[in-house]
């Protein structure tokens, strides 16, 4: 029977259980063992072997040689970067490690990008050496499909298309770069629904998922608050619809493949939006406020209320 | 899981063979309290839900008080702000209603803003509201049983420490502040055990004392992690770096016990100091790698997600402060780097080893 910390914790508390006994099962059943130290140790080594070289080599190129030939530094950062690539291939490495040292291999393709532009004066937007960056590490990504390396890609395609909106596209209204955004990544999103549900491998892990989720979910509140604030309305009500839409199937994933993550980002965002509508009501002056404050309390209370009795439904299905 | 009633009659028995006949247990309570726990059961995500709802409540609230006229009475302020804490953990104790923990949390915070506000207004000195402060949140650690609650008081008094030490100028003694909490990490996470049978009533107060004791040492390490937010001097900073290091040490014998390493048992402890010695000038660096031992050897996941977070913000800021030129920096990252690439091939067959089986 594998009894979890809060379960022991409650039967310490009404029983005399001895603390040697308790000592012994916490040891047993939750600490991590022999085992577990191991893994974390070959896997912290390398991630910190790993981070290391690859920052090393980021700071040695950004470092202004003034001695040194361009054709040395361009052949030095290629020799690095193809070294990253090959060296793993031919070592007889667990696949877990072989995609760490890619995905530092994947930021390295940033740092000849940047070293590139640097030497040859490239255009002043840094637009072109993101959307470069993110193009050519594409085809990594997709093969390696590791979790880090994917996350790495999506910030890059939003950081680009950021630049390109703030560098070129300066006649795009700002709603229009959330929707955009928002776009982008709630497709990455249902991409990837769809592609877990044709192979089970490919299957997200949790904490990537969340990390998209409330990525996706900042975009639009942060674009509706803005939306609702600022004087410019342009683009609002496609922004207005395609969270409407997207909503709806997020709320309809939740309760098809039973995620509570879903419920709680959709809500809360909802809250939040809510709430801006609220305080921009002109009508009892500081009273408006209270009623804010107890909307916001009042609706988060039903939601977690909701939250647990779904999560213990699903959780006994 | 003690989800069911047979569940909990052979986890029981089990017990009893191990613990001979002494062992009694309250089995009719067990029962009661176990099926709350199961409906009751409140996941982290459920606990950030309550935080940030209780964040925004909180700020529209303290709006409206301003709103009202209440800003210029500084008693009414006070007595307001005392009654939104105390009567809000009453509340919640009474009433145990999980539907009510955002509005509680919401008016707990809105309280002890208010009370300091008050305070302001009424020429009290800082001392003097730091005091205040600090008994507040003893008195809540004595009354309450929430989790949030406790929680909060327990940041709020390391706050309250931390800035009397700087507003007296007393700024070495955040050496003594790291010493203490972090030894007292160390301890009571170890020793959960103890903790728990030793305190039988209190066993509920255990988990957000962790996670306080976690949040409250890196408060202070993050103090002293980058370079212009504390005036500490730097010929001191060796202090909490030996502290620091000198756990991870007593934390790395420990796991050598565990891992039952006989050999070089000496040398990996050697190895491991000097390895930290290189960090002696950010404690920050070593007592984030500490939260992260600590709380894996444990199995407290949040307690990782957070040294890891930390250790990867104070190492960035450990380069970003050094006052040298880009070169030699990225010399001293390479050689790390090659460093761990080295220790990988030479830890490798050990740490391997067991894999095949």
């Amino acid at each position: 029977m594998k009894l979890s910390r809060n379960d022991i914790h409650l039967i310490s508390r009404l029983s005399n259980w001895s603390s040697e006994g308790v000592a012994r099962t916490l040891e047993e059943q939750v600490y991590h063992d022999a085992l577990a130290w191991k893994k974390f140790l070959r896997i912290a080594i390398i991630c910190l072997a790993v981070g290391f070289t690859t920052a090393g080599l980021i700071f040695f190129f950004a470092y202004n040689w003034a001695g040194m030939h361009r054709f040395l530094k361009l052949a030095l950062a290629e020799a690095v970067l193809m070294a990253t690539i090959i060296v793993p291939l031919f070592l007889r490495l667990k696949g877990l490690f072989k995609k760490i040292i890619l995905t530092g291999g994947a930021v390295l393709v940033g740092v000849l990008f940047g070293l590139f532009g640097q030497i040859y004066q490239t255009g002043a937007t840094a637009f072109d050496f993101f959307l470069g960056w993110t193009l050519f590490i594409s085809i990594w990504v997709f093969i390696s499909n590791f979790s880090l390396t994917w996350m790495l890609w999506l910030g890059l395609v939003n950081m680009s298309l950021i630049l390109y909106a703030n560098q070129l596209a300066f006649h795009w209204p700002t709603l229009f770069v959330f929707l955009l955004l928002f776009l982008v990544d709630t497709g990455f999103l249902i991409v990837a629904q769809f592609l877990s549900i044709k192979n089970q491998k490919l299957q997200m892990p949790a904490f990537m998922l969340n990390t998209i989720l409330l990525l996706t979910a900042s975009i639009s509140t942060i674009g509706i608050f803005i939306g609702i604030y600022d004087k410019v309305k342009d683009d609002f009500v496609p922004l207005i619809m395609a969270v409407i839409v997207m909503y709806s199937l997020g709320l309809q994933q939740a309760f098809s493949r039973k995620k509570v993550i879903y419920l709680a980002v959709i809500a809360m965002s909802l809250i939040v939006i809510l709430a801006t509508l609220i305080s921009k009501i002109k009508l009892f002056d500081e009273w408006m406020y209270l009623c804010n404050s107890l909307f916001v309390v009042i609706s988060v209370g039903f939601l977690i209320k909701y939250l647990m009795n779904t999560q213990k439904k699903w959780n006994v299905e | 899981m003690l989800n069911s009633e047979a569940n909990i009659k052979t986890v029981l028995s089990a017990i009893q063979s191990a613990e001979g006949e002494g062992f009694v247990c309250k089995e009719e309570e067990l029962m009661g309290e176990a099926i709350k726990i199961i409906r009751r059961k409140s996941s982290l995500m459920i606990k950030i839900l309550t935080v940030i709802g209780a964040l925004m409540a909180s700020s529209f609230l303290s709006n409206f008080i301003f709103l009202t006229g209440l800003q210029k009475n500084g008693i009414g302020l006070l007595v307001v702000g005392v009654l939104m804490i105390f009567g809000t953990l009453l509340l919640i104790k009474y009433s145990g209603e999980l539907f009510l923990e955002t509005l509680c949390v919401a008016y707990f915070i809105t309280g002890y803003l208010l009370f300091g506000y008050g305070c302001n207004l009424l020429k009290q000195s800082e001392n003097q509201l730091i005091v205040y402060y600090i008994s507040i949140s003893f008195c809540v650690f004595l009354l309450s049983k929430n989790y949030l609650m406790i929680l909060i008081s327990m940041l709020v008094f390391s706050a309250s420490l931390l800035s009397f030490i700087h507003l007296n100028k007393y700024d070495q003694l955040i050496h003594a502040y790291i010493l203490i909490y972090a030894l007292g990490m160390v301890l009571f996470l170890l020793n959960e055990a103890l903790f728990i049978t030793k305190f039988r009533q209190l066993t509920t107060l255990y988990n957000p004392i962790r996670i306080g004791m976690i949040l409250s040492l890196l408060m202070g390490l993050s103090l002293i992690g980058s370079k212009n937010l504390f005036p500490i001097n730097i010929q001191m900073i060796w202090i909490s770096s030996v502290v620091c290091i000198g756990l991870i040490l007593y934390l790395t014998n420990h796991i050598l016990i565990k891992m039952n390493v006989q050999k070089s048992n000496r040398l990996i402890l050697a190895f491991t100091g000097l390895i930290l010695l290189t960090t002696v000038l950010s404690p920050a660096i070593s007592g984030a790698i500490l939260i992260i031992m600590l709380c894996f050897s444990i199995n407290f996941r949040p307690g990782i997600g957070l040294g890891i977070v930390a250790t990867i913000y104070f190492i960035a800021q450990f380069y970003y402060d050094m006052n040298v030129s880009l070169f030699v920096k990225s010399m001293l990252l390479l050689s790390t780097g090659v460093l761990f690439i080295l220790l990988y091939f030479f830890t490798k067959k050990y740490l391997l080893a067991d894999e095949k089986i």
